[in-house]
């Protein structure tokens, strides 16, 4: 399972990477003393069904931590569902009239490791998704997958970044069948840690649905 | 005298025997969003219906891949059908393919339904499986739709919630 599923969150997460990285230079008090931060990306998300006219847009919310163990990703519009890395557990729910689900997966497992792949390459241990070659491109990077297996998942990622300042801007994710997720970053910031309940899974509605803080 | 024969006559179309009932799904492109479960184990779907000259496409996806592809002629016969992630082809064909049979309501598909007292279908009964629709609202296009649904099956249940519908 979770080829797919890994992908995305990979390229998503490495393209968040590079901003992620680029803002750690914020976080010194006044006293010297570094605080503990976490980064807050916010992205906006395209997605192709080929069976359906147009594109569906949705709004994603990425939180981690610096060790990048930690991470939160949350969609916040048109549904919302959240999932959590925590101590190598994932909790994933999804929001059905007003009231949380808890998603069991039976790829539980799998899927906590793929977050554990998103931390890594949010710390920039990982450049290129597992199963990948890595192919140059204009503007960013490409990656074509290495067996005929995955090939039937997924078609390519590409990573694009911004000419001038070199972030990664959008990850773009195509299928063999033509339909394709973009993922655009709309921004980054620093944020104070607070008690973490960012990674607890017991608070689930920390973004409102419009993608305001409560 | 005429409510009684009204309740008689909604009872008898109700139960397929009349006219057909109109569903809300059919003819409309929408997506919901819910949770698949089976046993204790339960997985994210994201359910595309997109309806086109007559035909009715159906796409199952569950993180972000095809759990299963349904193409439905306008009498709900198949002209395609694929499995996939968590489903292969003999489970699309059992499970998916009767329930997405009978939100449309075609005759043959589904036992009875239950129409409340606003004349909306609020539950689908067929032989395995239960559909319950709540929560009607208007969508783009002036389109009533029930936000919610709600499976029970002997193996699995399915709770969905409208995200979007349009004509």
């Amino acid at each position: 399972m979770g080829v797919f599923v890994k992908l995305v969150v990979a390229a998503c997460c490495a393209g968040a990477s590079v901003l992620l990285n680029g803002a750690d230079a914020k976080g010194a008090g006044a006293s010297g003393k570094k605080a503990e931060t976490v980064s807050l990306a916010r992205i906006s998300q395209k997605k192709y069904v080929g069976i359906m006219d147009g594109t569906l847009e949705s709004k994603i919310i990425l939180v981690a931590d610096s060790s990048g163990k930690n991470v939160r990703w949350q969609v916040v519009s048109p549904y919302e569902s959240v999932s959590i890395l925590k101590g190598g557990v994932l909790y994933a729910f999804e929001k059905i009239d007003g009231k949380w689900v808890e998603v069991n997966s039976a790829v539980r497992e799998r899927a906590g490791k793929v977050f554990e792949m998103v931390a890594d390459m949010l710390a920039g241990r990982r450049k290129t998704p597992e199963g990948f070659v890595a192919k140059d491109a204009k503007d960013g990077a490409q990656y074509v997958p290495e067996s005929e297996a995955l090939a039937k998942v997924v078609a390519k990622i590409s990573v694009f970044k911004n000419r001038e300042t070199g972030a990664v801007s959008k990850v773009r994710m195509d299928a063999p069948d033509g339909d394709w997720t973009e993922l655009s970053l709309e921004s980054v910031e620093k944020i104070p840690l607070g008690n973490g309940d960012f990674f607890d899974a017991s608070k689930l509605d920390i973004f409102k649905k419009s993608g305001k803080e409560k | 005298m005429k409510r009684v024969w009204i309740l008689l006559f909604l009872m008898w179309a109700a139960a397929g025997h009349g006219a057909e009932l109109v569903s809300a799904f059919d003819g409309v492109s929408y997506v919901q969003r819910g949770v698949l479960g089976r046993g204790k184990s339960s997985e994210p779907l994201a359910v595309f219906v997109s309806f086109r000259d007559g035909e009715t496409l159906l796409r199952l996806e569950s993180n972000q891949m095809a759990v299963a592809k349904i193409k439905l002629s306008a009498d709900a016969s198949v002209i395609g059908l694929e499995g996939g992630f968590l489903l292969d082809k003999c489970a699309v064909e059992k499970y998916v393919l009767p329930v997405f049979r009978a939100i449309l309501l075609k005759r043959g598909f589904y036992e009875c339904a239950v129409v409340g007292q606003d004349g909306r279908v609020s539950e689908i009964r067929a032989d395995g499986f239960s559909i319950k629709l709540g929560g009607y609202s208007e969508y783009s296009g002036g389109i009533v739709m029930p936000r919610s649904m709600r499976v029970e099956g002997e193996n699995f249940w399915l709770k969905l919630e409208l995200v979007m519908a349009k004509k």
